[in-house]
């Protein structure tokens, strides 16, 4: 493999990491934590270089008996045109904290700005894919990636949906339902809809979750293309799948649960389009596993507890 | 249609058949005022067709059914969607309006008759009210059950509260404000009758069932009870048929396969 990849070692901690070690010793180490971040990078002096940026982000939901802490001391900033995967077990906060970022959950302390501007609700300029294509049933494909575009005139509204089903390969089903297509096929309608109001950045809740694995494989190499395809389109996904995040992204940023927080950011400098193995691809998916206690490195964690 | 339809719906209609078969051979040699042959229904209305006088019943019938089936269908419509929109009116009125339904349609009778007359007004209120619930329960529950994934679709692109109704909440419960119509189309038509067999000589469609008894002429009654039947069927069909064109088109497609 070229040699660039080669110099950075996946298993050393990358720039954004924090909140390393056992739950017990977090609250000590949140504080020592989310400074050596900003320390690290340029400081963000309002607009700032940074398309996202999230400063100490802590979120709770109140439950009946008892509340739990969904995310925890979330640091993170994200320029644009990068492609960003947020990876986790189930539980982890992934999803809760792409839908902050979204706009779709509020009351949560701490920071998340937008081109520097704090995220009060949803906007055009963010575009959302739910797991299920979530296309609405009543409306055909070209009215489904139009659905954001009532603010245009019909005649814009045409163009742009016309060009957006090129980008995702589906203009011979301009006028079909969302009930005639495979679920690949209405994922990609979905993505186009999301596309359509031309968002800065592009929000992915599991995106592929719900395909098999073939065409997962397909909606990868797919999703690459459409994100080279947009110049300086900015993609936050959320995946649990290690080797979808290592075949897209240009950052892994995993997350550990109970409480979600951000155990170790990788950026994975391998050039694109990546082969699926190979020795640095295995090294970055070993460094990752290791993550997750599955790399029979350490002990099972049935019994670590 | 289909070969496979057709064959379908040709099989419906086998037990009719025979049924028709054996009364016309019955009443071929035991032709009697109880059962009378049914060609002589058909030449009863025929001459009632020739008298004008069927039109004339018709015409009643289906003014009273139409301005009942408007002021129910719509007043349910609005109703049902304000129960459906607003969990505040829901917890006042829903309640209510479940009570009042419990008390069978035709106990209303005496009541609307000294309020209203023993006139149309009485009528056409009885049938709105008959058609008043169907179509308000399913406006209610189809809104209630807007899938909150779509709603989040709407949060997305930042609709407001009315554009989400317009747009995701109201064609979302379509398929149940469908069913709400057929059903209310169906149940006010038995009110129709109903009402009208209240009074002799109204002039409505009942006349003929009724004519009939009074001169014991039973092939009038039984050319009524047709007339009711297709008619009754013929706007369920029509309502069917309406509920499936153009933009309405993917309410008769499975929509569950889509989520």
């Amino acid at each position: 493999m070229s040699a660039s990849a080669l110099e950075l070692n996946p298993s050393q901690p990358a720039i954004l990491e924090s909140n390393q070690g056992s739950p017990i010793a977090f609250a000590a180490e949140t504080s020592a934590a989310a400074k050596p971040e900003t320390a690290a990078q340029p400081p963000a002096s309002g607009t700032s270089e940074f398309r996202l940026q999230i400063k100490g982000l802590h979120k709770i939901f109140k439950g009946e008996d008892k509340d739990v802490t969904a995310l925890q001391d979330i640091n993170l900033s994200i320029r644009p045109g990068e492609f960003v995967s947020l990876l986790g077990a189930s539980g982890c906060g992934k999803t809760t904290l792409l839908r902050i970022i979204g706009g779709l959950e509020r009351n949560y302390t701490g920071e998340a700005l937008l081109d520097g501007k704090p995220i009060k609700g949803p906007g055009r300029d963010r575009g959302f894919v739910f797991q299920d294509h979530r296309l609405l049933p009543w409306l055909t494909i070209e009215a489904n990636v139009g659905f954001g575009l009532s603010h245009l005139s019909k005649k814009e509204r045409t163009e742009i949906v016309k060009s957006h089903l090129a980008l995702v390969g589906l203009e011979a089903f301009a006028k079909s339902y969302p009930s005639q297509l495979s679920g690949g096929m209405a994922q990609r309608a979905a993505i186009a809809r999301a596309l359509a109001t031309d968002p800065e950045i592009l929000l992915l809740d599991e995106p592929l979750g719900a395909l098999d694995a073939l065409t997962r494989l397909y909606m990868q190499e797919e999703l690459e293309k459409i994100w080279k395809a947009k110049p300086g389109l900015t993609v936050i996904m959320v995946t649990h799948d290690v080797d979808e995040a290592l075949y897209l992204s240009d950052r892994v940023i995993v997350l550990s649960p109970r409480p979600g927080r951000i155990k170790r950011t990788l950026e994975i400098k391998l050039p694109r389009p990546r082969p699926r193995e190979g020795h640095d691809f295995n090294q970055f998916k070993k460094s990752l596993l290791e993550e997750f206690q599955l790399s029979h490195k350490q002990e099972d964690p049935e019994f670590s507890i | 249609m289909s070969t496979r339809k057709k064959l379908d719906l040709a099989k419906g209609l086998v037990i009719p058949a025979l049924f028709l078969g054996v009364w016309i051979a019955w009443t071929r040699t035991h032709e009697s005022l109880l059962i009378p042959s049914p060609w002589k229904s058909v030449l009863t209305t025929k001459e009632l067709w020739e008298s004008h006088a069927l039109q004339g019943y018709l015409v009643t019938s289906l003014r009273r059914y139409f301005f009942g089936l408007l002021l129910g269908t719509s007043l349910g419509f609005v109703v049902g969607g304000l129960l459906g929109s607003s969990r505040w009116l829901e917890r006042f009125l829903l309640p209510n309006f479940n009570m009042f339904r419990q008390v069978p349609l035709v106990g209303w009778i005496p009541l609307l008759v000294i309020w209203f007359g023993m006139e149309d007004l009485s009528r056409v209120v009885l049938i709105a009210m008959g058609a008043f619930f169907p179509i308000l329960l399913n406006t209610h529950a189809g809104i209630r059950r807007v899938p909150a994934g779509y709603l989040e679709v709407g949060d997305v692109f930042g609709l407001s509260r009315w554009a989400k109704f317009k747009r995701i909440v109201l064609p979302s419960a379509l398929p149940w404000i469908r069913s709400g119509t057929i059903l209310s189309l169906t149940f006010g038509w038995t009110i129709l009758v109903a009402s009208e067999l209240l009074t002799q000589a109204n002039g409505g469609l009942s006349d003929i069932l009724d004519v009939g008894r009074e001169r014991f002429r039973l092939d009038m009654v039984n050319a009524g009870i047709v007339i009711l039947g297709l008619l009754g069927f013929a706007f369920n069909l029509l309502a069917t048929r309406l509920w499936s064109i153009g933009p309405l088109r993917w309410l008769s497609q499975n929509i569950h396969n889509s989520h």
